[in-house]
């Protein structure tokens, strides 16, 4: 799609050295470099390989129904969108840069009219991001900006070297990236396998380069977009890396072997280009064969309109671990709030662990639901107030404005069994009836050092997590025995049980404390 | 094409991954967890030929094209939630195992490390008589499920002398191995619930890390008693300075022997220097890990382990 102009503007002078008679270069296919530039800094990154690892573990306990997402509504996000050009005709339109905000807010939203062709095997697979986003209004010094930077560059060509996210060479620095998503666009971008549409960075990697790139003639729907990349889906397929999500084969070559981490998309051989006909089986997935049609394929513009309910709660999950601050969230109501938590329920439900996984169904969520992700809740030091941790054993203290007792069919109330993370007398759950569990003795004694919470966040936070719900149910248990109390209906086993009941209760308490550092 | 087995998580296999891109070697990941429901299987005989692959037609893995396999950290198969019935789930989950295991014995690849020699090499019983036998100097030991055995050896060794540590590492019941404290002498009648792992405790003037590729020795010493915790160096490890060293000769040609009695490419090994300069084998993970030494010190463990599987690569 040679020699597109755009006459309207005066031109600024070409920077020195610049091509400018050269016509934009358009890849006949698509090729995105994300898969390149992630190897690049798994090489070379010690801190992206952690973030990786770390957020693929989130990903995977959301994934087995260990912890749910935080965000429940729309999550809007401000974009900044920095123009690099070489030439005037490479330096956008507002116009431009819009079409393609409003592309992704559609694609994003599952508000995209072509998604009313997905085939009906599929139709019922695509789902709502929810991420709407919108140029930025204030730039990160607080000031009043378009979400738009405009850098001439003597750069006919960048490459995926990240050399574009720098104003020392050639480019425009990034904004801090947990208040903005970063957009370069380009007027060219090469790499050693051919040119490129774009590229993302995943998340976890280097603040100063976190964003992705699209070439200018595969950016929005008008202007110097050019056929048939012209409908804006090459930044909806990088802004789905940069949320996590892979590309739709796996990225194995054409061995049927490796997986886009999302189970609800077919298996898939290799990359479609152009505009396919349904189906194309590969991999053994018929009938329905290849989802091409999905943003995280190489096809068209024209051909990808969807992600899919898995997709969605990768990119979420991700948006709660690697990105937890960015954008501001449109759901009207905290399910910290809303999600009672008096529900006695005694779990024999117990934690999966990561190492020994049986082949067991994930256990259902309980109290899980409802809070921020466990990073943030254990870097928190003001642990969540709790009725009962100022009162000390042994002495019982129940408040005695309570009111009747709850449970009276089967007796005494039990306490939560089957203990999950967690050290100590964590483990040492009383079966009901105020019968203390025994425990192996490395179980039995407490940790000597709280050290290994940094070797451990992961299952330290767990722990916490684990904790804080054993404490709630213990308190409601507590509180059910009070009521029964100050009601008179308490005989001498049921306070005998009780009693015991507060002692484990204290105990879990402390090792709470020791846990949380309070 | 070289195969490591692993989770798509783990930091370990993505460093060897980009390693090997960087020396355009093909690699790929496979997690285990996959099969059966998203990952085929395909074993054929056939007129005295056999064939092995993932996938199930058309393009698919060729086990055999594998020349070297790493064999880093196995998932079980996960069945499908579409079976409901308990009895019905146990047999899917026998039958994927079974046909796995069969697999990986029927493959003549080079492995680090062979599954079978992983499995053994991974029982601590079994490392302290190897360990022993090959001239390895080991700590007192008493391994038992006896309450008075446990008792009377913590009588003998002395107040404050002994440490205790498990056999398995729960991600979610982790402890660190521990210095038997007074108040918790009482607590030995829990040792009848199970078997616990007594030793006698090696005092350290530095922890030693030896992470062991084929023939290459990258010592590693961790200053374990300038951190807040000095009995276990790995739970405050983040404080502990780390730094290369070289083990004298003796001693490295007796972890070799190790390494060869077990059977294994790959290893890390745990060891303590003691003040008056001898050196106590204390244990050695046969799938351990590298990253935050090598982070510290330098040296180029995943470039040793990228270059082993190379050497085999087909
Ligand atoms: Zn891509």
């Amino acid at each position: 799609m040679p020699g597109k102009t755009n006459k309207s503007n005066n031109p600024p002078p070409p920077a020195a050295g610049a091509a400018s008679e050269e016509p934009p270069v358009v890849p006949l296919q698509r090729r995105c470099g994300t898969m390149a530039v992630h190897y690049r800094h798994l090489h070379s990154d010690p801190d992206y390989l952690r973030a990786r690892a770390a957020s693929e573990t989130h990903y995977s306990a959301i994934v087995q129904g260990r912890r749910a997402l935080a965000r429940v509504g729309v999550t809007t996000i401000p974009v900044v969108v920095h123009v690099l050009f070489n030439t005037a005709q490479q330096n956008l339109s507002n116009a431009q840069i819009q079409s393609q905000i409003d592309v992704m807010n559609h694609d994003y939203r599952k508000t995209n009219p072509d998604v009313a062709s997905a085939p009906a095997a599929f139709a019922p697979l695509a789902a709502d991001a929810r991420i709407q986003f919108t140029l930025a209004t204030v730039d990160p010094n607080g000031a009043a900006t378009t979400g738009i930077t405009r850098t001439q560059t003597n750069s006919a060509s960048f490459s995926d070297n990240d050399a574009m996210k720098s104003s020392a060479t050639g480019g425009h620095d990034a904004w801090p990236r947990d208040k903005y998503l970063n957009i370069w666009t380009v007027p060219r971008l090469t790499s050693p396998q051919g040119d490129l549409l774009g590229y993302a960075q995943f998340p976890g990697g280097n603040a100063a380069t976190d964003g992705v790139v699209i070439l200018h003639s595969a950016f929005g729907t008008n202007g110097t977009a050019a056929a048939p990349f012209n409908l804006g889906r090459t930044a909806t397929h990088e802004v789905g890396h940069w949320l996590n999500l892979h590309h739709i084969w796996g990225d194995d070559n054409n061995a049927c072997t490796g997986s886009d981490l999302v189970a609800d998309t077919p298996n898939q051989a290799g990359p479609n280009f152009g505009k396919p006909a349904f189906p194309h089986v590969t991999c053994n997935n018929g009938p329905n064969g290849d989802m091409f049609m999905n943003y995280m394929d190489y096809v068209d513009d024209a051909a990808m309109f969807l992600f899919t309910t898995g997709q969605v709660t990768r990119l979420q999950a991700s948006l709660d671990s690697d990105r937890p601050t960015l954008g501001s969230s449109t759901s009207a109501t905290s399910p910290i709030l809303d999600t009672p938590v008096g529900t006695l329920k005694f779990g024999d439900d117990a934690p999966v662990t990561l190492k020994f996984r049986d082949d067991v169904p994930p256990p259902s969520l309980k109290f899980r639901d409802d809070g921020p992700p466990p990073s943030l809740k254990f870097r928190d030091d003001s642990p969540p107030s709790l009725k009962f941790r100022d009162d000390s054993p042994p002495s019982l203290k129940f408040r005695d404005d309570i009111p009747k007792l709850k449970i009276t069919d089967d007796g005494i109330p039990q306490g939560p069994g089957g203990f999950g993370p967690g050290p100590g007398p964590l483990g040492a759950a009383f079966a009901g009836s105020g019968r203390t569990s025994a425990a192996p003795f490395v179980l039995s004694t407490p940790h000597h050092s709280m050290a290994w919470v940094q070797m451990f966040p992961q299952a330290a936070a767990e722990a916490v997590n684990s904790a804080e719900d054993q404490l709630r149910q213990y308190e409601e248990v507590l509180e059910q025995y009070g009521q029964a109390d100050s009601a008179g209906q308490l005989s001498s086993a049921e306070r005998q049980a009780a009693e015991s009941i507060y002692a484990d209760y204290a105990s879990l308490v402390a090792e709470y404390r020791q846990l949380t550092g309070s | 094409m070289i195969l490591i087995v692993s989770t798509p998580g783990d930091e370990h296999a993505l460093a060897v991954q980009a390693e090997l891109s960087r020396r355009k070697a093909q690699s790929k990941l496979l997690d285990l967890s996959e099969f059966p429901q998203n990952l085929g299987l395909s074993i054929r005989y056939k007129a005295g030929e056999g064939s092995f692959a993932f996938g199930c037609e058309g393009s698919s893995l060729d086990l055999e094209e594998c020349g070297a396999i790493w064999w880093r950290r196995p998932q079980q198969p996960q069945i499908s939630s579409d079976i409901l019935r308990t009895t019905h789930r146990h047999f899917a989950f026998n039958e994927s195992v079974e046909a796995l295991q069969g697999l990986w014995h029927a493959l003549q690849p080079f492995w680090i490390n062979d599954p079978a020699r992983d499995y053994v090499a991974q029982r601590k019983v079994y490392q302290l008589r190897v360990a022993q036998e090959v001239g390895l100097t080991v700590p007192e030991t008493l391994i038992t499920n006896c309450t008075r055995a446990a008792g009377d050896f913590v009588r003998q060794q002395g107040a404050g002398r002994v440490i205790y540590k498990s056999f398995s590492a729960l991600e979610n019941e982790w402890r660190e191995t521990r210095l038997l404290a007074e108040n918790e002498v009482q607590l030995l009648d829990n040792v009848r619930y199970a078997p616990v792992i007594f030793q006698e405790y090696i005092e350290a003037s530095v922890d030693l890390r030896v992470t062991v590729v084929g023939a290459q020795i990258f010592a590693a010493a961790v200053h374990s008693q300038d951190t807040a915790y000095k009995v276990d160096c790995r739970i405050d490890i983040s404080n502990a300075r780390i730094e290369a060293v070289e083990l004298p000769p003796d001693i490295q040609e007796k972890l070799l022997s190790l390494m060869g009695a077990m059977g294994l490419v790959y290893g890390a090994i745990d060891m303590r220097r003691t003040p008056d300069g001898r050196y106590i084998f204390l244990e050695i993970n046969p799938a351990g890990q590298w990253l935050f030494i090598e982070h510290y010190s330098k040296q180029p463990i995943t470039a040793a382990l990228a270059s082993k599987l190379l050497e085999h690569d087909r």
